[in-house]
């Protein structure tokens, strides 16, 4: 057995983890990829995307649960068609609604889960780094939610993984809980090296966690990339503009200096990029221009956030 | 780590997940009450046969009639019974499939234990071996019983018995396999198991009529095949001399085998390409 501290599981934030090419996948008449071309680094990766969009069929399919129809992908340079069990042997997984056997202590599941490894943590270990080493003989049926998807985290980490992938961690959890989560994997991230690739709705943790994202819809990646380098592509500064006609505004705002429209994200909302050294001034123009066109502006603030730059990379698909 | 520790480590893991009670304990107890009940059964109708007939002149020559042909009689009686525990299987077959391979895709515990480096086929394999040892190791102890209960002293044509334990063998895996790709296609444990249940009792009760034509029934169960193969060589002229005709029959579960291993075949080729979620 190899303890957390021996066993150097860590990845290079420069080495490359995953490659897919071109990936294809349909169930029925259900395209859920559509060509999907990625590259992920190590370091901790977010897929973002609305349900549907391909996320937990990519997944799978990494893993080599699901084979794909066309294209080709590897996971540390292993192919998922043929070499899926090394790729599971050097991977953790926690699925989206994860299944673990009920009628068995915490350490048991662990001990026999380990066994499967060519190295593993101790259970004790495990239950110590995710906080339940008090519940470590109490029956899996028995723990709330909270405590589940911690002792998921723990079953993913029990092979000494390289890469641990976390489809939806969060997603029965409280809040309390969801940030304990998130700490967790930026304090497994830190500590110990290991790369995470994490699929979530929850975009302002991703923000807090993740160091490149790729934002997928209907079984394509509409973009992907440190989230800096995201943020960079709209220029200047961008602000988001809430107000009673965005469309309307939109159309009176594209012909000032200083201001470029990046997006009419919804009824309401607008995203407008202005000139670095000239912000207050391009405030002011788009602030005059509604007031004199009968436009209510209630909010007029710095955008930018992941959230941003996923409903404008979504809206502009929609408008595609 | 080895390549056997990996098996035996995912071997304890799957029977400690998908059987948590003494499963091995139950089978055995149901088995060997089967064959008790049917060993039972035909060391009565021995019993009341040769009483019956043994006071009369007519009853004497009929009693010695039977002694005579008592290996043909032990012969049909050792095939009835092995019908009887494929009746008893019927009901066990369809149970152990749905614990097993359906339940795991249904709470997606099949997903989880495919997160490990243990290869799906490896999986599916001993989702359908464990069932399948569960109920043919004990069945064949159960036949094995009844041969010893009823004909202790009677000497059984040379065959018999290992053709009993060969189509027995081959309605069990013909058995599994179907009902493994039932829990693959319909995903849920109770439709799973009453569908098998549904379609290996009907199997049963339509081995039992002679109406359904051996040819078409022996596949899905060439136990029916054999037990009317040595209740036909009985009437005509003894099962001795005709055992290359049973044979004959039985060899049906070669059929029954073949087409059990493409089911399972099938099994993996369908769960590699709808997944192994519910």
């Amino acid at each position: 057995m190899t303890t957390g501290q021996d066993y150097a599981s860590g990845t290079h934030h420069d080495e490359t983890i995953i490659v897919t090419r071109g990936l294809h996948k349909t169930f029925g008449d259900v395209r859920a990829l559509q060509g999907v071309d990625l590259e992920v680094k190590g370091g901790v990766f977010g897929l973002v995307g609305p349900n549907g969009a391909g996320k937990t069929t990519l997944i799978r399919v990494l893993l080599g649960l699901v084979p794909p129809d066309s294209g080709s992908a590897t996971v540390f340079g292993l192919d998922i068609r043929t070499q899926s069990v090394e790729i599971r042997q050097r991977t953790g997984v926690l699925h989206e609604r994860p299944a673990l056997p009920t009628n068995m202590t915490a350490r048991r599941l662990l001990e026999m889960a380990g066994e499967l490894y060519e190295q593993h943590r101790p259970p004790d270990e495990l239950l110590g780094l995710v906080g339940l080493s008090e519940a470590a003989d109490r029956k899996v049926g028995g723990f709330s939610a909270g405590m589940y998807q911690r002792l998921g985290i723990a079953h993913a980490l029990v092979g000494c993984p390289r890469l641990v992938i976390l489809d939806e961690p969060t997603s029965n959890l409280d809040v309390d809980g969801r940030a304990e989560v998130i700490e967790l994997i930026r304090r497994i991230h830190r500590s110990e090296g290991v790369s995470f690739v994490i699929s979530s709705h929850i975009l302002t943790e991703l923000e807090r966690v993740c160091d490149t994202v790729a934002f997928l819809r209907k079984g394509r990646v509409l973009r992907s990339g440190t989230i800096s380098e995201l943020r960079g592509r709209s220029g200047g500064e961008v602000k988001r503009v809430i107000t009673s006609d965005a469309r309307a505004l939109a159309d009176l705002v594209v012909g000032l200096d200083n201001v470029a429209v990046l997006q009419v994200v919804d009824h309401e909302t607008l995203l407008v990029t202005t000139d670095a050294d000239d912000v207050e001034d391009a405030l002011d123009s788009i602030l005059k221009t509604a007031v004199e066109n009968g436009l209510r502006v209630t909010a007029l603030e710095r955008a930018g956030s992941l959230e941003d730059i996923y409903r404008e990379v979504m809206s502009d698909e929609q408008e595609v | 780590m080895s390549r056997k520790s990996n098996y035996l480590a995912s071997l304890r893991y799957e029977l400690e997940t998908d059987f948590p009670f003494p499963i091995v304990e139950c089978v055995v107890t149901i088995i060997i009450f089967a064959a008790v009940a049917s060993a039972f059964t035909g060391a009565l109708r021995y019993v009341y046969v040769f009483q019956t007939y043994n006071d009369t002149e007519y009853g004497t020559w009929m009693a010695q009639e039977i002694l005579r042909r008592n290996a043909d009689h032990t012969s049909t009686v050792l095939a009835m019974s092995t019908l009887r525990v494929t009746q008893v299987l019927a009901f066990l077959i369809p149970v152990l499939v749905a614990s097993g391979l359906a339940k795991s895709i249904e709470d997606g515990t099949l997903q989880t234990m495919l997160t490990y480096p243990v290869p799906m086929r490896r999986v599916l394999m001993f989702k359908t071996t464990i069932p399948l040892l569960l109920t043919v190791v004990p069945a064949f102890v159960a036949v094995a019983l009844t041969a010893a209960l009823i004909m202790p002293t009677t000497p059984i044509p040379l065959g018999v018995i290992p053709l009993a334990l060969a189509t027995l063998c081959a309605y069990v895996v013909m058995a599994v396999g179907l009902t493994a790709l039932m829990a693959v296609v319909l995903r849920r444990a109770l439709p799973t198991a009453l569908g098998g249940i549904m379609l290996w009792f009907t199997v049963s009760v339509l081995g039992e009529s002679w109406a359904i034509p051996t040819t078409a029934i022996g596949v899905m169960n060439p136990v029916v095949a054999l037990y009317r193969a040595i209740t036909y060589a009985a009437s005509s002229g003894g099962v001795g001399e005709n055992i290359g005709v049973v044979t004959a029959a039985a060899s049906v579960s070669i059929m029954s085998l073949i087409m059990g291993a493409v089911l399972l075949g099938l099994t993996y080729r369908l769960l590699m390409k709808r997944g192994v979620t519910a």
